[in-house]
């Protein structure tokens, strides 16, 4: 993905009402086509559930090198 | 003359002037320091009331007052035309206001909100009963008081909202009320929710889950509302859902302030790009950003918004004073979650320790009650 256009980067990797898949849900709709975001998280048990909800809503995921020991995905609509 | 402009008055706008007014008293007598409120609006809504009066369990009049005798006297407060703010210019330290008025500041505090948006969900405006609007949460009362029994579907439109357990609180106390009207055996109450359970937090999401099920409330997720039919009463979701409705409650889409948009300095849902530990605007260090007004993944909240109001505070006095040190935010969020009309349980958390809910009881409805009532004189003055 590294051609295409990062919107934002969002630090997913604390406690939030929303829940890492809902605050990705809400950035993931403003995504215009080639565009993605970063997401830091905080385990790798959210990095299964965001890459599980991907699959099923379509979204591209790539993973990257970990920042500070934490899980790093790239999302993007194709 | 130092001038710090705090730019809304709702709940964080409100216990931020206080607290600075206070903290820097000497400095605003001696003339060093001005502090001015901006609101087009000179009454205060307590907006985590307005659930209580959508249910019909709080009078309308009861959670709003005048905004000028909840500020310190120490603080200058303009509303109307003069408070109705049309630009906010970052670059060059000022806003405008309506009256064509150009401020300047030397340290601005954004805190102008969230707000409804209507016109991203075909025949929700038409259709959706919400206590997140003041007018909207007296509708609301006529319908649930008329409700008959039928199908109540509570929905949550997208992610994040304000008050994210007030969803969850709608539904259990809705059940609670038809319940003790006799009306629960003839009612379906269905929630919905834009990603997988009812609630982002694992542990929250659990407890939840278990109260739901324990009550025979139904949970249809994810589901993503896609459009409304007002006259079929229908509700669609983009996963290909649909659920005929007798009363159709819940939270409208949310989006940041639109002189945030107007004036370029937020993101497409007009968030304010915002450091979660300092709570500056980033690459603007003289803008501080608090409550919902934040694109920080954070709850968006009044409690959120009071705990972050002790670092605003802290850190413009020491910009002004120095040799205080800096404080950062570390994520704490208070939250009564109302479990039916006389039992609640509440989360704490901040970035690092996810809550872990209680028990329901009747001694946190009753927290949650007193917190409530002691909103106007405690926390708005921020007395404590």
């Amino acid at each position: 993905m590294s051609e295409r256009k990062l919107y934002k980067k969002l630090d997913l990797s604390g406690s939030s009402c929303a829940g890492p898949i809902g605050e990705v849900s809400g950035v993931f709709e403003e995504l215009a086509k080639g565009e993605f975001i970063e997401v830091v998280l905080g385990d790798q048990a959210t990095k299964r559930d965001i890459m599980a909800w991907a699959k099923r809503v379509g979204a591209m995921v790539e993973e990257e090198a970990p920042e500070g020991g934490k899980p790093r995905l790239l999302i993007g609509r194709a | 003359m130092k001038r710090i402009i705090v730019a809304g008055s709702g709940i964080g706008g409100t216990i931020v002037a206080n607290r600075l007014a206070e903290r820097l008293r000497k400095e605003i007598d001696a003339g060093e320091v001005e502090i001015v409120a901006v609101d087009k609006s000179d009454k205060h809504i307590y907006q985590p009331g307005q659930l209580f009066v959508g249910l019909g369990l709080e009078d309308a009049s009861e959670i709003v007052r005048d905004e000028r005798p909840l500020l310190n006297r120490r603080v200058k407060f303009v509303s109307g035309k003069a408070g109705e703010m049309t630009k906010i210019d970052v670059n060059e330290h000022s806003i405008t206001t309506a009256d064509g008025k150009i401020h300047k500041y030397d340290y601005l505090v954004l805190s102008t909100g969230s707000h409804n948006d209507w016109d991203m969900v075909p025949g929700l405006k038409d259709s959706l009963h919400t206590a997140w609007d003041y007018e909207r949460a007296m509708k609301m009362r006529e319908a649930v008081s008329s409700f008959q029994g039928g199908t109540a579907v509570i929905n949550v439109a997208r992610l994040p909202h304000k008050c994210p357990v007030g969803p969850l609180e709608n539904t259990m106390m809705f059940d609670d009320l038809m319940r003790r009207r006799g009306l629960r055996d003839k009612t379906r109450i269905v929630y919905t929710y834009p990603v997988q359970g009812v609630f982002g937090i694992p542990n929250v999401n659990k407890v939840m889950l278990k109260l739901f099920e324990e009550k025979g409330i139904e949970v249809i997720s994810p589901f993503t509302v896609k459009s409304v039919d007002p006259k079929e009463r229908i509700i669609e979701s983009n996963e290909g859902e649909k659920i005929k409705f007798d009363l159709l409650m819940g939270v409208p889409p949310a989006m940041g302030a639109k002189v945030i948009g107007d004036s370029g300095i937020g993101d497409r849902r007009n968030w304010v790009p915002t450091d979660k530990f300092t709570l500056q605007m980033k690459d603007h260090s003289d803008v501080y950003v608090m409550g919902d007004t934040t694109d920080i993944p954070i709850s968006k909240a009044g409690s959120t918004a009071d705990f972050e109001s002790y670092v605003v505070t802290h850190n413009i006095a020491n910009d002004i004073k120095g040799n205080m040190g800096k404080r950062h935010y570390d994520g704490s969020v208070f939250c009564y979650i109302a479990t039916g009309v006389d039992s609640a349980t509440y989360i704490r958390f901040n970035y690092n320790n996810p809550p872990v809910p209680p028990p329901p009881s009747y001694v946190h409805w009753w927290g949650k009650i007193m917190y409530n009532n002691a909103y106007w004189t405690v926390t708005a003055k921020a007395i404590v």
